[in-house]
């Protein structure tokens, strides 16, 4: 029997019916209420940013299509920018590029950290040691500033940056994953599996590998969350996708300098939409591992 | 006497024709010991043989080897040196696609079975699993066949949809050796089978044992701490200290009177779940020693309480004894037990002096 | 099954019963009214098998119940005092100061980051009125007679250090410490070597008989009951099958359940 010690406040006297599970639910409740918000978040982002391809009030990319500086109004929920351009829009379709190349970097940044770590960690010895001692190299930078060096040196554009923000990520999903496999390498049914007639490969991928996968899911929405602020960041400092494309990161540089003069709007509405996004992931991711723990 | 007998392998003598077959079997690990790489001898030296149908114990404490002995003849861990035999055919040399049709002979049942089923896969895709891999049966067929499995082990044909969680231990273990006999092996080795069950479960999985043993003539390396196991089920047993054989012999013959100082102290310690039954113990000093420290002569030297000084200088060899037995101890050792507790003060005084040419 | 308050025992557990609230917040019932008694200065073991709320009713003794746990009813009598009735408080009162307790991992039950000197001493000084080099003297005679060799090094040294064996030794150390009435022992010895197992039990027996110490032993092991204990309470599935000396039990076992679980330890031949 495992029993977990915790001296029972309550042992002295017989429980009324009602305390402990009012109690538990109280804690319980806002994780999976949170996880169901960020849920609902990303979900929202996700048909906006769709739905922006086949239509938006205004075209995201014309300028003049209202007088410049107009603050919101019902014509422009948004208001326009200093070229007319409608900001609502703009944001809208800034969604896609943001959520697409958040999601396609992290999926790239899971695949590949969960192979290599895999291998890494079922194949140990020198193999390990190599990979273990590249991710090294790659987690001595600040996530921001590897990603702005790499960026710099292959140039702008949609895919280096998805691919540049991947590479940031794929250290941590090596290890995560790497642990998780040697934690069960020696689990004996890993080996029951290799006596079955199994080979060492599908050992790996058939048995060991789904049941690693939890934490990693777990993790892979907390890393959309930073790789969400990663991608505007770039696009900010100018670094990130074609200049001039609907971006958020980009549109906050672009509407900086009209904050002290009063056109609070052009900068405000993407910065909020940075950061509902990643705070939605975070909140799944959050949810994600607190679920996988308790089982 | 030393080197001229140390070549001979005790268990070969003893069965004629084995069905498994292991000689001079080493597995050294490298570990990290103080900042340094180390050298650790987990099996040492040793050789088994077990005839079709019959079991054999191999029984030790934690530290002994006995669980790293069991994945080397199973190759789930690659040995040092020495050979490992099945039925002719040499594990040792085989590749990787190879060994998967080896392994149609030599199956394994798990200590834990919690740990040793996927807990994602249902009790029939593990048991079909096997067949699939390793068999030539088509899909219906093994269907039938996995519905067999279950009546065999004493579960109920609809126990295929569960997972793992849905099961009790001893289910759960009942499961583990479905699976393994799901080929039809010669040879199953059992890594501490009942070591995580109640006692009443324990009876029905040994008893599910020997009456599958008795049906299909499989033979059964059976490793275990439980001495109350080895003497209800098994023939030969096998009794390993820091990675080696210190004693070998019929099960009955060994119990009733033990040779060599550990299995003494071994039998002596278990204890009986009998009133009034209190066995002598004959005790050892202080605690097993770590792998890394194994002592250069006897294992047990510096614990054993009727050493001489030449026992911690030269290893003794694994000598036959009458009775088909073999003990790692020199007879005027190891009967030195028996003597009157007084002439144990004196050590030093060579009563038997011993020959070295 | 019911059982006379005997005059004069140290503890009487008395019809006491309690369970796990399910998500729904209906108790399930894990113990269903236990009753026993320990006769001071006896060993007494509980014996039962997974399931049968051995390790619940002897932990509950102490006021440490797994989470979840719900006491329904039931009085646990320590020297003549109802511990239910007197709060949480009068748990905390006789834990570790009238009753003590050993785990079955040491190792884990002790803390990594301390020595084992250090740990022995706080727990010596907060149980006795001790001043720090009088704790040490008396830390040092506890692990003498807990038979640890080399017992100056070995307080210097942390809990990774010690085997599994020595490492129970110090927990029983612990417990003594503090010089208890009532030694509850979960498990000690499960996990260990039988040759390990053997020195404890001694040890343990040793340590009990000639302190006068009354002694609640946790165990799956029938073995271990008969080579040690005066006393024995079978349990299963949260009830109490028989109650009897170790000496009837193994020689005249009353209940069913007992006979088979006797039957079970002594492996009567497969083959």
């Amino acid at each position: 029997m495992n029993l977990t010690l915790t001296p029972n406040k309550s042992a002295a006297s017989p429980d009324t019916a009602a305390n402990a599970p009012r109690r538990r639910r109280l804690t319980r409740l806002p994780r999976r209420g949170s996880m169901a918000v960020g849920l609902v978040i990303v979900t929202v982002l996700l048909v906006v940013a769709v739905g922006s391809m086949f239509w938006t009030p205004y075209d995201p990319d014309a300028s003049g299509v209202g007088l410049p500086y107009q603050p919101p109004s019902a014509e422009h929920w948004f208001g326009t920018d200093r070229v007319g351009a409608d900001v609502f829009s703009r944001t809208m379709a800034a969604a896609a590029t943001d959520v697409g190349i958040t999601l396609a970097a992290v999926l790239i940044a899971l695949v590949v950290g969960t192979v290599v770590g895999a291998v890494s960690g079922f194949v140990g010895g020198a193999v390990d040691t190599v990979v273990m001692r590249f991710m090294e190299i790659l987690q001595a930078f600040p996530a921001l500033l590897l990603a702005m060096l790499m960026v710099a040196a292959v140039g702008p554009g949609t895919l280096n940056v998805i691919v540049v923000v991947s590479i940031v990520g794929i250290p941590n999903y090596v290890r995560l994953v790497r642990a998780e496999i040697l934690s069960k390498k020696h689990w004996q049914f890993a080996e029951a599996a290799r006596m079955v007639g199994n080979s060492r490969s599908r050992v790996l991928f058939r048995h060991l590998l789904p049941n690693s996968m939890t934490p990693v899911i777990g993790f892979s929405s907390v890393n959309a969350s930073w790789v969400a602020v990663i991608v505007a960041s770039l696009g900010f400092i100018g670094l990130g996708i074609e200049p001039g494309s609907a971006e958020w990161g980009s549109m906050i540089s672009r509407g900086q300098d009209s904050i002290l003069s009063g056109e609070w709007w052009i900068s405000t509405f993407p910065g909020i939409a940075i950061l509902v996004l990643s705070a939605a992931f975070y909140l799944i991711g959050d949810g994600l591992t607190e679920s996988g723990e308790q089982r | 006497m030393t080197s001229a007998v140390n070549t001979a392998a005790p268990s070969t003598a003893v069965v004629s024709h084995p069905v498994l077959n292991v000689v001079g079997l080493r597995k050294q690990f490298k570990v990290r010991d103080g900042g340094r790489t180390a050298e650790l001898t987990a099996v040492d030296d040793v050789d088994l043989a077990i005839a079709p149908g019959e079991t054999v114990a191999l029984v030790g404490e934690s530290g002994s080897g006995k669980s790293t002995l069991a994945r080397c003849v199973t190759r789930l861990v690659d040995p040092t040196s020495g050979s490992v035999e099945l039925d002719g055919l040499s594990l040792g040399q085989l590749s990787g696609r190879q060994l998967s049709r080896a392994y149609r002979d030599i199956q394994m049942v798990f200590q834990d079975p919690r740990s040793s089923l996927n807990p994602r896969m249902t009790v029939g895709a593990m048991l079909e699993e096997p067949l699939r891999l390793l068999g030539s049966l088509s899909a219906p067929q093994r269907g039938t066949r996995v519905a067999e499995l279950l009546t065999e082990v004493g579960l109920p044909a609809d126990f295929a949809d569960r997972r793992p969680h849905q099961l009790s231990g001893g289910q759960r273990q009942r499961i583990g050796i479905a699976r393994a006999l799901a080929v039809d092996p010669k040879v199953v080795v059992l890594d501490e089978p009942t070591a995580s069950l109640d006692v009443s479960v324990r009876g029905q999985v040994l008893e599910l044992l020997a009456r599958i043993q008795a049906e299909r003539n499989v033979a059964y390396l059976f490793i275990t701490h439980d001495l109350q196991v080895v003497r209800s089920i098994a023939d030969r047993v096998l009794v390993m200290y820091l990675g080696g054989i210190v004693e070998e012999g019929p099960t009955e013959r060994v119990f009733s009177d033990p040779v060599h100082p550990y299995t003494k102290a071994l039998i002596s310690a278990a204890p009986v779940a009998e009133w009034g039954v209190t066995t002598e113990r004959f005790e050892l000093a202080g605690e097993i020693p770590s792998p890394l420290r194994v002592p250069p002569g006897c294992r047990l030297a510096g614990r054993c309480p009727v050493s001489e000084p030449d026992c911690s200088e030269h290893r003794p060899a694994l000598l036959p004894v009458p009775g088909s037995r073999f003990v790692a101890c020199p007879p005027e050792v190891s009967r030195r037990g028996l003597l009157e507790p007084d002439s144990l003060d004196h050590p030093a005084t060579p009563a038997h002096p011993r020959s070295t040419s | 099954m019911s059982v006379a308050l005997a005059e004069g025992n140290l503890l009487d557990v008395v019809d006491y019963r309690g369970g796990f609230r399910g998500p729904d917040g209906e108790v399930t019932e894990v113990l269903a009214g236990v009753s026993f008694g320990l006769r001071r200065s006896t060993l007494t073991a509980v014996v039962g098998e997974t399931g049968s709320g051995k390790s619940l009713t002897a932990l509950s003794v102490l006021g440490v119940q797994p989470r979840g746990f719900v006491r329904t009813g039931g009085r646990m009598l320590f020297d003549g005092e109802d511990l239910f009735a007197g709060g949480p408080r009068s748990f905390e009162r006789v834990r570790g100061n009238r009753i003590s307790l050993v785990f079955q991992d040491a190792r884990a039950a002790l803390n990594p980051v301390f020595t084992v000197g250090h740990q022995l001493i706080d727990v010596c000084r907060a149980h006795r009125r001790l001043g720090r080099k009088e704790a040490e003297q008396v830390v040092l005679d506890m692990l003498e007679r807990v038979r640890i060799p080399d017992p100056l090094r070995r307080m210097r040294q942390y809990p990774h250090e010690f085997s599994g064996g020595m490492a129970q030794r110090v927990m029983l150390a612990m417990a003594l410490v503090s010089e208890p009435e009532l030694l509850v022992l979960d498990e000690p010895t499960t996990g260990l070597d039988v040759t390990i197992q053997a020195d404890i039990m001694d040890l343990l027996v040793e340590l009990i008989s000639s302190s006068g110490l009354t002694a609640c032993l946790i165990t799956h092991d029938l073995g271990v009951v008969a080579q040690t204990c005066q006393d024995v309470v079978v349990m299963r599935s949260g009830t109490v099958r028989e109650i009897a000396t170790c000496e009837e039990l193994f020689t005249a076992p009353r209940d069913e359940y007992t006979r088979d679980l006797l039957a079970a330890s002594r492996l009567v031949e497969a083959r």
